[in-house]
């Protein structure tokens, strides 16, 4: 991955090139809007690769230009200058296109179908075989957790978490390889929240490529291999977040609040360096198993009880004004 | 189509109350078979509920996106799309000779009303006459929808109608006749007025209309397909 102007990783860590097999390559793309002195360069100089079967994670605030990539990915813009290209072919190739999915951030739909018909719409758009609709409808239905009267129901009724789910139903129709979300999980509930990640997640397990662009940090960080950091048009940092090159995990350790102090002098006398952070979470310096087997055993030893402990990537700091750099 | 018509409560009001009337309008025509073929042309007005805004309200729904990111090319949606309209209005059309037929046959002779006898071959060259202007009217209709929004296609053919003609008139009010020429080149070329009847009966050489009317269509549907290949699709620039 090339990101202008900002070199190598914070760790010095070799980025991917393209020497490694690169399913989705951007190079140097722009893209302007607005004419007559009212332009807004909406992305400036863009260029990443991702690998297949990589999840990678479009991060960053409202206007940096993410949706415009996703467009740009998908062929629904063209970019004033730069390229992209999908396995070495134009992005919108109907070759590329029967092998993707895609859900928009806003689901675009005749307000008066049915669910069902929804479905069976995309499933034929999608190059479904036509004698297994149904099933295939019930199939993808069930995978998100809609049961057969919101089926039938039209998508007008729909509340946004339905929609979010159907939505996700209808891009993983016939399980696509490559796989374009936009905000999948923006206005569903804890449960359709982790019904899509199960998807994504799915999806990943198959080898599926997948591009997810959301503000859901640590959504992003459950099912990401990789994130870039977008801000007004540029992408500014990339963070790898599995595998041996993964960068700037932390254990999060996380107590009641009022026994933090205690844990946290627990943890320097056992030689653990941590420092405390919002309700009674404790952050480690390190992520090593070893470490936090040796901060756990010390508050067990100091008898404070563990809430949880978990492993970070810490998205939310980064993507605070002046982190990415 | 026809099902995304039936939904829509004021479309299908609409549609059905035009069929009514052009059923009425078309039975009680009095003269020659010509005149019951010219009233059943009027029907190319159920395309205004049928085909206006086909592309626009898929494109502010954002349901394009959605579709054209399946493999779908972009010239087989707009075909897509005009053939749907075109087959909700073949239906239309069937279902308003059905009635037509049905106030002939049983309920004007069981209502004793004076009316003229129904010829069938006319009622079919004004059916295919219908189906022939719609097909240029929805053509018409489909290429301003590319890239006007909203019901913009109906807006701007109606005053497309209404500036040529303001255009002839205003250029014999200015003795410019070469803008009326213009106007009148325009209207003649892109907006023909066929006399299907005439022709389909043989009353008429056919040649140049018909020449007209297929180079019309080819015209909007080419520039519909050139517009819309080109046409960006974007909800924001997030």
């Amino acid at each position: 991955m090339h990101i202008p102007g900002k070199g190598a990783s914070p760790r010095g860590e070799p980025r991917r090139t393209g020497i490694i097999a690169a399913v989705i390559s951007v190079q140097d793309v722009s893209k302007t809007f607005g004419r007559f002195g009212r332009r807004t360069r909406a992305l400036d100089g863009v260029s990443l690769q991702v690998t297949r079967g990589e999840t990678l994670g479009l991060i960053g605030p409202n206007g940096a230009g993410k949706t415009t990539l996703l467009s740009c990915l998908l062929g629904f813009l063209r970019p004033d200058s730069g390229s992209l290209s999908v396995d070495g072919l134009p992005v919108d190739d109907l070759r590329v296109r029967a092998r993707t999915g895609y859900m928009p951030e806003r689901l675009g739909f005749d307000a008066d179908l049915s669910g069902a018909r929804f479905l069976a719409q995309h499933w034929r758009l999608a190059g479904g075989d036509p004698a297994r609709t149904e099933a295939a409808i019930a199939d993808a239905a069930e995978r998100v957790g809609l049961e057969r009267p919101a089926l039938a129901r039209r998508l007008k009724t729909y509340s946004r978490g339905m929609l979010q789910r159907i939505g996700v139903a209808q891009a993983t129709l016939r399980d696509p390889e490559l796989l374009f979300l936009d905000e999948p999980a923006s206005g569903a509930d804890p449960l359709g929240v982790a019904i899509i990640r199960d998807r994504i997640l799915d999806a990943k397990r198959r080898g599926a490529t997948v591009v997810l662009n959301s503000h859901q940090l640590p959504e992003v960080e459950r099912v990401c291999d990789r994130v870039v950091f977008i801000d007004h048009g540029h992408l500014t940092r990339e963070e790898t977040l599995t595998g041996e090159t993964a960068s700037r995990r932390r254990a999060v350790i996380r107590v009641p609040a009022e026994r933090a102090q205690a844990a946290l002098e627990a943890l320097a006398a056992s030689g653990c360096a941590a420092e405390p952070a919002d309700g009674g979470a404790l952050r480690l310096a390190a992520a090593d198993e070893a470490a936090v087997s040796a901060a756990v055993k010390a508050l067990a030893l100091a008898d404070i009880p563990i809430l949880e402990v978990r492993s970070s990537a810490e998205l939310e700091e980064l993507f605070r004004p002046g982190a990415a750099t | 189509m026809v099902r995304r018509l039936v939904r829509q409560k004021f479309g299908s009001a609409v549609v059905v109350a035009l069929l009514g009337v052009l059923a009425l309008l078309i039975a009680f025509t009095a003269g020659a078979d010509g005149a019951r073929g010219r009233a059943f042309q009027t029907a190319s007005l159920a395309l205004i509920v049928l085909g206006a805004g086909a592309v626009s309200r898929d494109v502010s729904s954002g349901a394009v996106q959605m579709i054209l990111a399946r493999p779908l090319s972009r010239t087989d949606y707009l075909l897509g799309r005009w053939l749907g309209v075109l087959a909700a209005f073949g239906v239309f059309l069937a279902v308003a000779a059905a009635l037509v037929v049905l106030f002939a046959l049983a309920i004007f002779p069981a209502m004793r009303a004076d009316v003229e006898p129904l010829s069938v071959p006319a009622l079919l060259r004004g059916g295919a006459g219908a189906l022939l202007d719609g097909l240029l009217f929805s053509a018409t209709l489909l290429c301003l929808s590319t890239f006007l929004p909203g019901y913009g296609d109906l807006v701007a053919y109606f005053l497309a109608v209404v500036g040529l003609g303001a255009l002839q008139g205003l250029g014999g009010a200015l003795h410019r006749p070469e803008i009326s020429s213009a106007a009148l080149l325009v209207r003649e070329n892109l907006m023909p007025d066929t006399d299907w009847n005439a022709i389909l009966s043989g009353q008429s050489s056919s040649l140049e209309p018909v020449g007209r009317w297929a180079l019309a269509v080819a015209v909007l549907l080419l520039t519909a397909a050139v517009v819309f290949r080109r046409r960006e699709f974007a909800y924001g620039h997030d």
